[in-house]
């Protein structure tokens, strides 16, 4: 059984300040109190927001981009010492809700690392472009050892072996993909838990678009 | 006879000077040889071509199977451009990973600081 005081949530989150605090409190409404944001260099008042509401923050001084944004949560995670390590994205398309649901499948799989997917459960709402970036990225991805349905997706979950093996090197949306390989490389389990998702006209602004697709498979091809 | 210009004279004692400045650099180890390797080459290359340009146009001419020399010098000098271009986006990207480092080492180092004071 994980324990919950074992597990960090961490948000990246870069001009967030809008919808974030309302993002952290239904978090804590769940039971998850150790919550750390990762403000990618936010030009609003994204940190101001949330320093009084959650356990950890750490702000990039400039915005680096959401891969650098990970890879500085798997970090301070490692020198926090927490076992679990999971990311929501701050932008609230994710329900607090399944983060139990995350949590559970790491605990009857033994994964180390468990991927929210919006695509085992047959959800809709989801448009079609994203379906169709998200089907194209899974190509990619999938050109590996594991076989994953939503290898876009922000909520993931890592235990503490995950969190010591993965070092990442891509900064911006590669990083997802870059996850997966790395799992593949330091051959650690991978495992799927359905979840949902809200998208909203304010979310559907922040995710990818066609340019950030293409920005992101010459950065996989430096990165191979 | 030959007919010696006064830039024929003035641009390669320019870039000798160029690649001696270059040379010392790495004595003094503030540069590295991968460093100064391309600038360097570029600077001889023009040197060479300062020297003799019309021989030079005329074998490049000859070479890329071009009839006009100027284009000829024109072809070669887009294809340097390229390859400095390349190395300029590849010194960017080195130097925005440092920054990514520094700057996600900087946001490590208080949040460790603020855990040892909690």
């Amino acid at each position: 059984m994980i324990d919950r005081k074992d597990i960090l949530i961490a948000l990246p989150a870069f001009n967030e300040a809008t919808v974030i605090h309302d993002v952290i409190t239904d978090i804590k409404a769940h039971g998850y109190t150790n919550i750390m944001v990762v403000d990618d260099g936010s030009t609003d008042n994204t940190t101001d927001t949330i320093k009084d509401i959650t356990k950890h923050n750490l702000r990039l001084c400039i915005n680096c981009g959401v891969g650098a944004a990970t890879r500085a949560a798997i970090l301070a995670t490692r020198a926090l010492g927490y076992q679990y390590l999971i990311f929501i994205d701050a932008d609230g398309q994710h329900y607090a809700d399944d983060i139990d649901v995350v949590v559970n499948e790491m605990d009857k799989s033994k994964a180390d690392m468990v991927i929210g997917s919006r695509f085992i459960a047959r959800q809709k709402g989801i448009p079609k472009m994203r379906r169709f970036y998200n089907l194209i990225a899974n190509v990619i991805t999938n050109a590996g050892r594991f076989t994953v349905t939503d290898s876009q997706s922000g909520f993931r979950m890592l235990n503490r072996k995950a969190i010591e093996n993965i070092h990442l090197e891509i900064d911006d949306y590669g990083v997802c993909t870059e996850m997966i390989w790395k799992c593949n490389v330091s051959k650690l389990n991978i495992s799927e838990a359905p979840i949902k998702v809200r998208y909203t006209e304010y979310s559907m602004s922040k995710g990818q678009n066609f340019w950030k697709g293409v920005k992101t498979g010459i950065s996989l091809m430096k990165n191979k | 006879m030959f007919d010696i210009r006064l830039f024929q004279v003035v641009v390669p004692l320019l870039f000798v000077m160029y690649i001696l400045y270059q040379l010392n650099m790495i004595r003094l180890h503030r540069k590295e040889w991968r460093d100064v390797l391309i600038p360097t080459f570029v600077a001889f290359m023009i040197m060479i071509v300062a020297i003799a340009p019309d021989r030079i146009a005329h074998y490049l001419s000859l070479v890329l199977d071009i009839k006009n020399s100027v284009n000829a010098i024109l072809v070669s000098s887009i294809g340097i451009l390229f390859v400095l271009m390349f190395r300029l986006f590849e010194l960017i990207r080195r130097q925005r990973k440092h920054i990514t480092d520094l700057t996600i080492e900087i946001s490590l180092l208080k949040i460790k600081k603020l855990d040892q004071d909690s």
